[in-house]
């Protein structure tokens, strides 16, 4: 055993959801991202900055390797959403989730030496499963997302006397056939757990076009209020000349009141909110094309008086006070405690720190709703460098995982778009993902000044992104999102009915069905509950469709589509198989794959690649130190248990990355 | 019951210094139907601290969709100038006024779960329409 052993106190793994190593070293050799340098220069990292993940190149299954140590057939989770065999192939359930982890986690192992944790919105980490750590969320991309009061609004407001209308994000709720949101389809899959329902990610379904798929998750949505604006009139405190705006809150069950006014007596340029007209003081407010501080109000939430603060910014306002758009950001509850642990977290952080801002949804793809977009973003990093660094100072702790998003939500965002084939403003896409690297460079750099002797930090993606090539289009096959028909239906092995005029999937006579991102299920009799393929049948099916995977052509360009396709015994060798893993994975030439997820993660397009980042700083590594070893995923977790001298995780599969470790002479001198 | 309608409804409700009690319906709707002698009763006994009103959700989609409902029948109690209670689906005359009695005694705190008087605010007995 090296002789590292036990060469730090305390470990910090950084997760930058999405971060390609590939850009990361463009930006570095174009003199960006400081931070990220001076890691690979006082650290160890591999020659191109990455290290091998787990397949598919997915969320869930990489944080979840990076937390065990284990493989995905190991842990268990194998897509955004999993499924376990024997359940309807239609069942599936959400992949954060900790109590779909079969391996030990690195935590669980530290809990056991009585060593604690803070899991800082890290996926797979909630629900709790150790008293031994302090828990924000981790239930999705952002921290608490799902612990908002009221959703996020556009409001335009016009001159004139009309009543309000408010349009929820929702998509149909006329109650004409008394639907209840997110049921407007039966053919959706069941989710196992009714907590996870919500924004960002409804209920996974048939995927029968591009747009129904995962790709609908990117479409930006807010709930729209047309509301009029009139005279001011009744009110304790305005000034002549003054207009009034009623505004529903709180889902549309109470109202708050716009005041609008113009500080020369002409140019209406600011509204102020108030909760009565008869109140000396408004709550808050912003001016012409700009942010308002935080509004702290008070909402009713199952009856109770509740705490809470928002924010607003001005998108639009005519001088002449005859119209007023703007945005209304999601309602922060600041005594909720849902996605904490212990619960009283979270109110200590938005009394110590602040509330939360959830970063923008309401438009996307112009100039303005981007930018303020990357103005919450920014907001976001910055408050979580302040409650990280918060709980770092005010709590025990040994180890720290925490996992940010903003990289991977703009990947998905404007990737596609940074390419002069696909946009006329491709500049300016190219310089938002550069801009999202920046502000994950400065969270890096804040979190650098905790390197302390007994500290390293370790820096990590889950997989990267790639944009679409423009000269292809994508193809139906492979959606995280739930059971596709394209392909697979053109094959004849997914048989479509129509009930009710709407298409469901005739289970009787579909033989096979390819659902999440990456793979394949034979609909079996005596294991799938609506089985039609004869368990004799089984071997020559499944070649059967690979042989048709390989000959599938693009009907646009000609060419191959799939890059590989393994059976249930073949795929063990990429670490996946058992019963999270359909009967055959398949991954998608680079030309023809998403973002990221159904492409190899070694897959590189058009400058950009699906590759995960790897370094590691501080205590006990090397300084400088370009590896020539293979990393993989699996090797972080034994190697934090290595530098700390922690007990290693029950199901740990990888490593010790032995070569980026210094001998103890050179550090204890 | 006052019919009110997309033009009037703030002002009946949320500007209403009385409680008021909107009932959201259509005629096509069975349990509609068979809650409306209830409501129109409890209209006729609590004149002098509620008012209470019928929305045509036919007529006025807009006022559906704006209180995010997801079926009906569906009541919502608005006092002091919010919505304090939603109440979906069919119950009897004396669980719903408990309901209005806590609601009004109380301002606008609800009791806990299980007590007398709580009516889940889902949709339970939506009509087949």
């Amino acid at each position: 055993m090296a002789s590292s052993y036990g060469a730090a106190k305390k470990v910090m793994l950084l997760g930058l959801d999405g971060a390609d190593p590939a850009l990361i070293k463009k930006y570095i050799a174009a003199g960006k991202l400081p931070n990220l340098k001076r890691v690979i220069e006082q650290g160890a990292t591999t020659p191109g900055l990455d290290m091998q993940g787990v397949l598919p190149a997915i969320t869930p299954p990489n944080w979840a390797t990076l937390a065990t140590g284990a493989w995905p057939n190991t842990h268990g989770i194998t897509c955004f959403w999993n499924h376990t065999l024997g359940n309807a192939l239609d069942m599936m359930d959400y992949g954060w989730n900790s109590e779909l982890l079969q391996a030990e986690t690195v935590w669980a192992a530290f809990a056991r030496a009585g060593k604690k944790s803070i899991l800082f919105n890290y996926p797979t980490a909630w629900p709790p499963t150790t008293e031994q750590a302090i828990y924000v969320d981790g239930t999705s991309i952002y921290t608490n997302l799902r612990g908002y009061i009221d959703y996020e609004k556009v409001y335009e407001c016009q001159a004139g006397d009309f009543p309000i209308r408010e349009i929820p994000h929702v998509i149909d709720n006329s109650g004409t056939d008394c639907r209840v949101e997110g049921d407007i389809s039966s053919l959706k899959a069941e989710i196992s757990k009714d907590e996870y329902e919500g924004y960002g990610y409804t209920q996974p379904g048939l995927v029968t076009s591009v747009e129904d798929g995962e790709l609908s998750a990117d479409i930006p949505n807010a709930d729209q209020v047309i509301t009029p604006i009139k005279p001011a009139t009744g009110w304790k405190n305005a000034p002549a000349g003054a207009r009034e705006v009623v505004l529903p809150v709180n889902s549309g069950q109470a109202r708050r009141y716009g005041l609008l006014t113009a500080a020369d007596g002409k140019t209406y340029n600011q509204i102020s909110i108030y909760r009565s007209k008869q109140d000396e003081q408004a709550l808050g407010g912003a001016l012409a094309n700009e942010w308002s501080g935080w509004i702290y109000d008070t909402f009713t939430v199952n009856g109770k008086d509740t705490p809470v603060a928002y924010k607003i910014r001005v998108l639009a306002m005519n001088p002449d006070g005859s119209s007023l758009t703007f945005y209304y950001s999601f309602v922060l509850d600041l005594t909720g405690g849902k996605y904490f642990y212990p619960a009283e977290i979270g109110p200590e952080l938005y009394a110590q720190v602040g509330p939360m801002l959830q970063p923008v949804n309401y438009d996307r793809l112009n100039p303005l709703a981007d930018s303020i977009l990357l103005d919450s973003v920014r907001e976001m990093y910055q408050w979580h460098v302040e409650a990280i660094n918060y709980l770092l100072d005010h709590k025990e702790w040994d180890l720290f995982y925490t996992h940010m998003h903003g990289i991977d939500m703009f990947n998905h965002f404007y990737l596609d778009y940074i390419f002069p084939e696909a946009s006329v403003e491709y500049e300016r896409y190219q310089e938002l993902i550069e801009q999202i690297y920046e502000i994950s460079d400065d969270f890096v750099g804040a979190m650098l000044q905790r390197l302390a002797a007994d500290t390293t930090i370790i820096i990590t993606s889950d997989h990267g992104g790639v944009g679409k090539n423009p000269a292809t289009e994508h193809p139906l096959i492979g959606d995280m999102w739930g059971i596709n028909v394209g392909i697979m239906g053109q094959l004849g092995y997914t048989r479509l009915k129509d009930v009710s005029g709407k298409p469901e999937i005739d289970w009787a006579n579909t033989k096979a069905v390819a659902q999440r991102a990456t793979f394949i299920y034979i609909n079996l009799k005596g294991r799938d509950p609506q089985g039609s393929v004869e368990p004799d049948e089984y071997d020559k099916l499944v070649e059967k469709i690979i042989d048709d995977l390989y000959s599938y052509r693009d009907p646009h360009t000609g060419r191959r589509v799939v890059a590989f396709a393994m059976n249930r015994n073949d795929m063990e060798a990429v670490g996946l198989g058992g019963p999270n893993c359909g009967d055959i994975f398949y991954i998608l030439e680079p030309e023809f794959t998403r973002c990221h997820g159904n492409g190899l993660s070694n897959h590189t397009l058009l400058g950009c690649s699906m590759k995960a980042l790897f370094m590691m700083v501080g205590a006990g590594v090397k300084q400088g130190e370009i590896l020539h070893r293979r990393v993989r995923m699996v090797d972080v977790v034994p190697t934090i248990c290595h530098l700390t001298a922690a007990p290693m995780p029950r199901d740990v599969e990888g490593g010790v990355i032995y070569q980026a470790l210094r001998e103890k002479e050179s550090y204890t001198d | 019951m006052t019919k009110v309608t997309e033009a009037n409804f703030d002002e009946f409700t949320f500007d209403s210094s009385l409680a008021v009690l909107v009932f959201f319906g259509s005629k096509r709707c069975k349990l509609c139907k068979e809650l409306a002698p209830v409501i129109l009763a409890i209209a006729d006994e609590n004149t002098h601290r509620l008012n209470v009103c019928w929305v045509d959700v036919d007529k006025y989609k807009p006022l559906f969709q704006r209180f995010r409902l997801q079926g009906i029948p569906h009541l919502l109690l608005f006092s002091k100038g919010e919505v304090r209670e939603r109440i979906g689906g069919l119950h009897p005359k004396e669980a719903l006024v408990a309901v209005i009695d806590r609601v009004l005694a109380s301002g606008c705190a609800t009791a806990e779960p299980g007590s007398k008087g709580v009516i889940h605010s889902d949709c339970t007995g939506c009509c087949s329409c």
